[in-house]
């Protein structure tokens, strides 16, 4: 018989076992007096992983941080504003490297956006309707549900491999290591990142909204598209970030993809090279250590900073959700 | 005409809504495609009867097993093959090839047959024996292939090489070396589990201990700090890491001696590649841990607070246990992004194509063994790789992408069950 304790909703049997086990025979009073010392070192022992967990990631990160700041003010600013001098030297700055992130983040987001957005604006407001729709059309949309969960987990770099494979071989596409191909590959990457936020910030739009406009005449596609999306907006734009985010530290299908030259691409279908590859090369075929940690601190730095823009604005859709 | 508007625009929501899975369809189909070849049944299946290979692979199978007397014996056998498809190939060759052409193969051939004999009358030892076996098979299967196929290797000639190593062999095959057509990825298998497992044996207690420091003991002051540093240490460029690896852990673990080591200590290895995968999967599993320990109701804590259990019991008793699928599914989110990581594992971890072994006798020291994984091979090769390295290439990432999928709706599944 299971007594003295609780059932949890998974089913699972919570008993308090301390009861039982009262071996020492003593006062009631010691055995609160040793279940507090018990929970006191267990509780020290759970900050002490708390603060090392963090102070593990700090230190990683901080020791780049701080050995790539120094690297950068040595020779600052020519660091960021004159171009690496490639081949077997590791010389020179990493302009064209930003540059190129700044292009490769463009381009992919330019891809990205619409689409996601698009699928999500579909999942939210069209799905369930449709859904009783009958005949192939619930079950297209099961299929893309499964495929946007689907891709969030697959490992950038079969993206590259993917992206190889389709967009760089000539024997698909052919567009070479390119700025195209590094784009392409990497939409597919962020797309589910940002499908799920938009998705999240449209759920999040309460219903009197949509039926508000509704009851005044508009069509569906009016009440979303100046209703529902301009409600929603601040989340879409988190999602777009987080996902700016994603493609600047992206390394492994950028590798596959984009070729890895540090000249300056001059079209769509020249190659190039980010800061995230530029610091792998240099790290591993020139073993230029400061250099490295020069273009990872500038990264870091760039993370930071949309982090930072992603917090502001989310703080900002909270007060607003307050103040309605 | 607003009614068709409508209508216009719910299809073509659809249709993008629709591109995700198409684009999950296609990695499949282009991976498989170009990797299917190496795995038989899904790639063009040849009559392998003629070109010699069942030679190839029936002596492949003697030479580990046979003891001297039989090797002899094969090689004399495997010579004859030599000869008789070399005659051939020089004769079809003559018919339609140029004499530059001609002089260069026939030299190719003579050298190996010259080897294979030389190495027939010396015989000093077996593995000298076994070695010959391998030149005058090698030299066969050569001579065969370019007889059937002409001098230069059209693709479905490689795809025959790799279906009759199947996708048995190369799952467990333990050497790498393309420019033998040997295309075994366990040394990727291998390697890419240990450092999974290293990984979560590190990381685990850590991140674990902070999901559950975050979401119960943390006052909210440190957890307001703390929750969205690690959030941000999550987007932390991967090379980011792999550079702290390569300056600061490989030198340190590079120091550690080791006797006798064959090949030498070099600090890149499974041990660096752990620590580095450790610190970079925490975040991952700390932030879904503690979604899931601040999942359980709040009646749970309370109810087991009331019945006079401490904090501490409750957390142990109640709460952990509630959330226990959802953890579950946190740490294995963690083991789907260890197995895909892939530049940080590139920079620490040696990419030698060595399988995983001890340094010295001491068992300890595998972890110091150079090794790669399976994301480290697709990458690292890829750009250069042609023909039927190419095709393992791809390959491999089909068993990556089965892999992570099988992890991840693993995960899934989890995660759902908790949502009931």
């Amino acid at each position: 018989m299971k007594e003295g304790g609780i059932t949890t909703r998974t089913g699972a049997y919570v008993g308090i076992e301390e009861r039982a086990p009262d071996r020492s025979g003593s006062h009631p009073r010691g055995n609160i007096v040793r279940r507090h010392r018990v929970q006191k070192v267990a509780f020290g022992l759970l900050w002490l992983t708390g603060l090392m967990a963090v102070a593990v990631l700090l230190l990683v990160v901080g020791y780049v941080v701080l050995g790539g700041t120094k690297a950068v003010l040595k020779d600052f600013p020519s660091f960021l504003v004159t171009d690496p001098r490639g081949g077997l030297s590791a010389e020179g700055g990493i302009r064209t490297t930003i540059i190129t992130t700044f292009y490769v983040v463009l381009l992919t987001i330019g891809i990205a956006t619409p689409l996601g957005v698009g699928a999500a604006i579909f999942l939210v407001e069209y799905a369930e309707e449709m859904r009783s729709a009958g005949g192939l059309i619930p079950r297209l949309v099961g299929v893309a549900r499964f495929g946007v969960e689907t891709l969030a987990g697959v490992p950038s770099i079969i993206f590259g491999l993917f992206g190889y494979a389709l967009f760089v071989s000539a024997e698909a596409l052919g567009f070479g290591f390119s700025l195209l191909s590094g784009s392409l590959a990497c939409a597919c990457l962020v797309l589910p990142v940002i499908i799920r936020a938009s998705e999240e910030a449209l759920r999040a739009v309460p219903h009197s909204y949509r039926h508000g406009s509704l009851a005044l005449g508009a069509t569906k596609w009016q009440t979303v598209s100046q209703v529902v999306v301009p409600a929603a907006l601040p989340g879409i734009i988190t999602g777009i970030i987080l996902s700016v985010g994603r493609v600047v530290s992206e390394t492994a299908v950028f590798y596959v993809t984009l070729g890895g030259t540090h000249n300056l691409p001059t079209s769509l279908l020249s190659g190039g090279r980010t800061m995230a590859m530029h610091l792998y090369t240099v790290a591993m075929e020139t073993r230029a250590f400061d250099k490295a940690m020069g273009t990872g601190a500038v990264l870091v730095t760039t993370i930071v900073f949309i982090n930072l823009a992603i917090n502001v604005i989310s703080r900002r859709v909270t007060a607003r959700l307050r103040g309605e | 005409m607003k009614m068709l508007v409508d209508r216009g625009i719910r299809y073509l929501l659809l249709a993008s809504a629709l591109v995700s899975i198409f684009i999950v369809f296609l990695i499949f189909l282009f991976t498989l495609r170009e990797g299917g070849p190496a795995i038989p049944g899904i790639g063009l299946r040849v009559t392998l009867g003629k070109i010699g290979y069942p030679v190839y692979a029936t002596h492949k199978r003697v030479l580990r097993t046979a003891d001297e007397g039989q090797l002899r014996a094969e090689l004399e056998q495997a010579l004859m093959v030599g000869e008789g498809r070399l005659q051939e190939a020089v004769e079809s060759a003559l018919k339609d090839r140029s004499a530059q052409e001609l002089q260069v193969e026939i030299q190719r051939a003579l050298g190996l047959q010259k080897e294979v004999e030389q190495a027939l009358d010396n015989h000093v030892g077996e593995a000298e024996l076994r070695n010959a076996v391998e030149v005058a098979l090698q030299g066969a299967v050569d001579v065969a292939l370019r007889e059937k196929v002409g001098f230069d290797f059209p693709s479905w000639a490689r795809e025959v090489v790799l279906d009759a190593v199947g996708l048995h062999a190369f799952l467990t095959g333990g050497e790498w070396r393309p420019q033998h057509d040997e295309l075994g990825i366990r040394l990727m298998i291998v390697g890419s589990v240990f450092v999974t497992l290293g990984a979560v044996i590190l990381g685990l207690p850590l991140a674990l201990g902070g999901a559950i420091f975050l979401a119960e003991v943390a006052p909210d002051s440190v957890r307001e700090v703390i929750r969205p540093a690690v959030e941000l240490l999550a987007g932390i460029p991967s090379v980011v890491y792999g550079l702290f690896g390569m300056v600061v852990l490989v030198p340190l673990i590079g120091k550690l001696p080791v006797a006798n080591a064959a090949p030498p200590n070099t600090g890149y290895g499974l041990l660096s590649a752990s620590i580095v995968l450790a610190v970079m999967i925490l975040p991952t599993i700390t932030n879904i841990a503690e979604d899931a320990i601040r999942a359980v109701p709040r009646e749970y804590k309370e109810g087991s607070l009331a019945l006079g259990a401490t904090h501490w019991q409750t957390i142990v008793g109640v709460i952990l246990p509630a959330a226990r699928s959802g953890i579950i599914a946190a740490v294995i989110l963690g083991v789907g992004r260890a197995l895909g990581e892939t530049m940080a594992m590139i920079m620490v971890i040696g990419n030698s194509i060595r399988i995983a072994q001890p340094l010295n006798n001491n068992p300890l020291t595998t972890f110091l063994s150079q090794t790669r994984t399976l994301t480290g091979n697709i990458a690292v090769e890829i750009a250069y790789a042609t023909g039927l390295q190419e095709d393992a290439i791809f390959a491999t990432g089909v068993v990556l992408f089965v892999l992570i999928m099988v992890v991840n709706s693993l995960a899934r599944l989890l995660m759902r069950e908790r949502a009931k």
